[in-house]
């Protein structure tokens, strides 16, 4: 699995500099550190452990074109029963997930368009885990997205080509809501609104090996999600000199997908058509590097 | 109770008092002549000199970098360095019979309430003056500090850093309060004379459609030239000039000083400016100080010399009935403001989508900031023309019989509204916090939840739809977010007689109209009267006030307009009684009082830059590296962190030209000179200065020694400047 690693990482640095170097000299570095509770990814409940997920990535390009390469780490940060869902399995802790991924965008405007490529990697956890390396696949995908100042509606697409095959979409929009007129410290609520799709991640009765993330095809699940991103007046990271933000979202989901719905790991596992979950977090925005 | 029920009610007391922490406190209520708390029993009393006197004074108040610009509330920036030194400027009257006044106008964006009564009660013992005699008034500059108001809504609201400092409240009160002790200490046989000219061409009425509503329509105060643009003919153009002359031990007169009062908000810079700054104001004081220096010199029969670092000659300029006035920038001279955009993110395509502001781009912001330096110096140089012209004007016509004298009163806004005729409950509108044309905010234009319009703009949504209640077209939305005691509840008037010439003093910015109907009141109250200027943002601050008919416009003016329609018409009455009773007084001052008032300044915050210990460390290696980038020269060093050492203690460098076996070429006091604090260190800094050269040639800077301990720094030489 490292040898992969390895290789998807390179891969992503090298197309990540060669496609930066024409854009721009300016390189940026940042990251955030987030801790879902539960995790949750694409509807579907992931893991009911505490699950610390740090990323960080290297940003180059200009007020139009940029690109970005990062790596992404999800890690069980406490062992769970056996009742309880992790991609580990029961009574294991540690390093779950990894995710490499690099990144292109084209701001024209008011609308961004994006492109990338994300490798997903896990562990060879055992035989009681619900993701090993089995799982490790490959997704292209594409965005587009209004950057209105007041009204942001976005259209997302991945496109599995290795382990999973097919295609999730997910149709969003998200407004800020204004909390603080005096703009000092500035806070905003931004409500968003999301429905996921399966055209091929799901089941394939045709195709019994192949991996799949929902029950059926359609709407898997519709979330709507308020979020606050909180500047720490006088905390700032050194040398980068940027304000840290506080994060957090709190989530109310739909849940339409069988997958979506399942909400712990009994035997039958319990099914619930709405589940709640936030994420905390800490964010370093995108700071100049050199 | 429970215990349960015992935290819960602990935990709501707690957070309610932080709702509520106005932080109450009395300011001193000082009354010119009074005893109380002067080591001697008697204070310095002003004997009849039988002619009048004058001194003069002048403090530095630069800032170190650190504190927040104010007036541009969201969209201010934090100083990173300085440009024009900001100074506080005193004029100290005593005429033939002992009345005493004091002026000062400082390279301030406004004076509180605060300021104005801690400064009086500083100079009462040592000069007789209280708050009663103190004009103490505001240039508007908007690149100086704020941070320093009674009201909890102005600390939190009017600049990017929210609280009370009082230790820049205290720096700019000790240094003031000074330069009043020495003015009055140094009071010589003067002249003075005034006049009045209209100076066209260099403002504009920024709120237009508001002012046309006013009825009557509004007629000029002077007859506008032929040609000009109908905004620029809604203002009043009137510039008032007190000048005064010293005189020699001949006998002859020596032009000394100026005090001028005109309308032009002091928005030249832009709100990314992030540069302590004088702005447009800065140069009219400055040109019309140079040619009194130069006139006396000529007179006393001196060679001419190069300016130095501080002009002898002190020109107060005041802000008159600006609250409408905006200097009539270029448009490409405002910079866009932040705009709330998506970010990419962080996360890869695992995370969820953060919001950012998106500022402009460094290049955008270069542009705008080098046109509005280029108006700034271009309207600072013209408007200085102007002030020399008027100046000279008055050559030989000073009297040193000017009587003068003041009526002073304090009106409780809030405590007294029902009585006034004004709202008992003072609010923001909503286009208060869209911003003027001139300072646009990124709020403008907001709505919530992306939808629905709340009125966050000037006309439009900030009307209400259904007019009722005293604040009637006043979108008030925003006073839901206000506590009791977050916006001002007095307000000090005066009315000063100098001569045969009425001042009308008051805290707050007054439109063009608004400011027409109350010299309309003063005059009413004295017929006699020759002319009635106005002066604005003295004495404490309370935003704006708009006509009635404006206000029914909720332009920002009338957003900003705290305490109702009625507010102009209540002003102009309690100033037409304060005439009244300067009138009836004869050729003295009136009775007056000064009332207790409380300060409610909510929590604090610590922005002026305190030294970390006792001794702050001295860099001893200053290490100046000057190279050249196109025409600017540029020179980096280390040197004590902002703070560690005060700016305004004196000239901090000099820029030195090789062609005059290196003389001066500039100070750190100069349109062209930059200064900034790039980054801080734990024990030192890395500072920076920008010059644009205006020709070419060999410079080099030299860091100055300083009380501090640092000593004479000089910086290789490097060929610089336009070829």
């Amino acid at each position: 699995m490292m040898a992969a690693h390895g290789r998807l990482g390179i891969a992503t640095l090298v197309a990540g500099c060669w496609a930066g170097g024409p854009l721009a000299a300016q390189v940026g570095i940042g990251g955030d550190l987030t801790v879902p509770v539960p995790y949750v990814w694409r509807g579907v409940t992931r893991s009911q452990a505490v699950v610390v997920q740090p990323s960080a990535f290297l940003a180059t390009g200009g007020s139009r074109d940029s690109v970005r390469v990062g790596v992404w780490m999800s890690i069980d940060a406490t062992k769970t029963r056996a009742d309880q869902l992790s991609d580990l399995g029961p009574g294991r802790a540690g390093l779950a997930e990894t995710n490499l991924w690099l990144h292109y965008q084209h701001d024209q405007g008011p609308v961004s368009l994006a492109l990338g490529i994300i490798g997903y990697r896990f562990r060879d956890a055992g035989l009681t885990a619900t993701r090993s390396t089995r799982w490790n696949t490959t997704e292209l995908y594409a965005s587009v997205q209004a950057r209105g100042a007041r009204f942001a509606p976005r259209i997302d697409a991945w496109w599995d080509v290795d382990r999973v095959r097919g295609a999730y979409f997910e149709a969003s929009a998200s407004v800020p809501v204004l909390g603080n007129i005096e703009g000092y410290p500035f806070w905003a609520i931004y409500l968003r609104g999301l429905a996921g799709y399966s055209a091929g991640q799901e089941r394939n009765r045709g195709r019994a090996g192949e991996l799949a993330y929902f029950s059926s095809p359609g709407l898997t699940h519709a979330v709507l999600t308020a979020s606050t991103n909180l500047a720490v007046p006088g905390v700032a990271s050194r040398p980068l000199r940027e304000t840290v933000q506080l994060l957090l979202d709190l989530s109310v989901q739909i849940n339409r997908d069988g997958a979506t719905k399942i909400m712990d790991a009994e035997s039958p596992p319990t099914q619930k058509r709405v589940k709640l979950w936030a994420t905390f977090g800490v964010s370093l925005p995108a700071s100049r590097l050199f | 109770l429970s215990r349960r029920a015992r935290g819960t009610v602990l935990v709501t007391a707690w957070l309610a008092a932080g709702c509520v922490n106005y932080h109450e406190r009395p300011l001193p209520a000082p009354l010119s002549g009074s005893t109380g708390g002067c080591a001697s029993a008697e204070p310095p009393r002003s004997e009849r000199s039988g002619e009048l006197l004058a001194g003069f004074g002048r403090a530095d108040i630069t800032p170190p970098p650190g504190v927040s610009l104010a007036g541009n509330g969201p969209e201010g920036k934090q100083a990173r360095g300085y440009r024009m030194h900001l100074y506080a400027r005193v004029i100290f009257l005593q005429d033939p019979a002992g009345e005493r006044l004091a002026f000062v106008v400082a390279d301030l964006p406004h004076v509180s309430l605060t300021l104005q009564r801690l400064v009086a009660a500083r100079i009462l013992c040592p000069t007789a003056i209280g708050a009663d005699r103190l004009i103490f008034s505001a240039t508007h500059t908007h690149s100086a500090p704020g941070n320093f108001y009674e009201a909890r809504q102005y600390n939190r609201a009017s600049s990017v850093l929210p609280g009370y400092d009082s230790a820049g409240t205290e720096f700019l009160v000790a240094r003031i309060a000074g330069a009043i002790v020495t003015a009055a200490g140094s009071l010589r046989p003067a002249r003075l004379a005034w006049t009045v000219s209209p100076i066209w061409g260099h403002t504009r009425n920024r709120s237009y459609d508001a002012y046309l509503r006013n009825r009557p329509a509004p007629r000029p105060r002077f007859s506008p030239p032929d040609g000009l643009d109908p905004v620029q003919r809604a203002v009043d153009p009137g510039w008032t000039m007190i000048r005064l002359d010293t005189l020699a031990k001949d006998g002859s007169p020596r032009p000394a000083a100026a005090l001028s009062v005109f309308a032009i908000h002091g928005t030249g810079n832009p709100s990314e400016n992030d540069l302590l700054d004088g702005d447009i104001h800065a140069l009219v004081e400055r040109s019309l100080e140079r040619a009194i220096d130069s006139l006396s010199d000529s007179l006393d029969g001196r060679p001419a010399r190069l300016p130095g670092f501080r002009n002898r000659a002190v020109h107060l300029f005041a802000n008159g009935t600006e609250g409408d006035v905006s200097p009539d920038w270029p448009a490409n001279s405002r910079c866009d403001v932040p705009t709330l955009r998506p970010a990419p993110r962080s996360g890869g395509p695992r995370s969820l989508q953060r919001w950012e502001w998106a500022h402009p781009p460094a290049a955008q912001v270069g542009t705008c900031m080098a046109a509005a330096r280029t108006y700034v110096n271009s309207v600072g140089d013209a408007l200085g023309d102007s002030a020399r012209a008027i100046f000279r004007r008055l050559d030989g016509k000073g009297s040193g019989q000017v009587r003068i004298a003041r009526a002073f009163t304090t009106l409780h806004l809030k405590r007294d509204a029902d009585a006034l005729g004004l709202c008992s409950k003072p609010a923001i509108g909503t286009s208060t916090a869209a911003g003027a044309d001139d300072g646009v905010t990124r709020f403008a234009h907001w709505r919530f939840a992306g939808l629905v319009d709340v009125g966050l703009e000037e006309g439009g949504g900030a009307v209400s739809r259904n007019p009722k209640g005293c604040q009637r077209e006043k979108n008030t939305i925003l006073a839901l977010a206000l506590g009791p005691h977050d916006l001002p509840e007095e307000a000090q008037l005066m009315v000063v007689r100098i001569g045969d010439l009425l001042l009308g003093v008051l805290p707050a910015e007054v439109t063009t109209e608004a400011g027409a109907q109350m010299r309309r009141a003063i005059l009413r109250a004295a017929p006699r009267t020759v002319e009635i200027a106005l002066i604005g943002l003295a004495n404490g601050f309370m935003q704006y006030v708009a006509t009635d008919q404006e206000y029914s416009a909720q332009s920002y003016e009338g957003g900003s307009t705290l305490y109702g329609p009625h507010s102009a018409a209540v002003l102009a009455s309690a100033l037409g009684s304060l005439t009244a009773r300067l009138d009836s007084a004869g050729q003295s001052s009136p009775p007056a009082k000064v009332d207790p008032v409380m300060m409610y300044p909510g929590g604090g915050g610590k922005f002026f830059p305190r030294p970390d210990r006792p001794s702050p460390q001295v860099v001893r290696e200053r290490r100046p590296v000057a190279s050249c980038s196109g025409d600017t020269l540029v020179v980096s060093w280390r040197d004590a962190v902002p703070g560690a050492f005060q700016v305004a203690d004196g000239p901090v460098l000099e820029i030195q030209d090789s062609t005059a076996a290196w003389g001066h070429a500039a100070w750190d006091d100069d349109r062209y000179v930059e200064v900034r604090a790039l980054r801080t260190f734990r024990k030192s800094a890395l500072w920076e200065l920008r010059w644009a050269a205006p020709g070419s040639g060999v410079y080099r800077l030299v860091l100055l020694p300083r009380a501090d301990g640092a000593t004479t720094a000089t910086s290789n030489s490097r060929p610089c400047g336009r070829r």
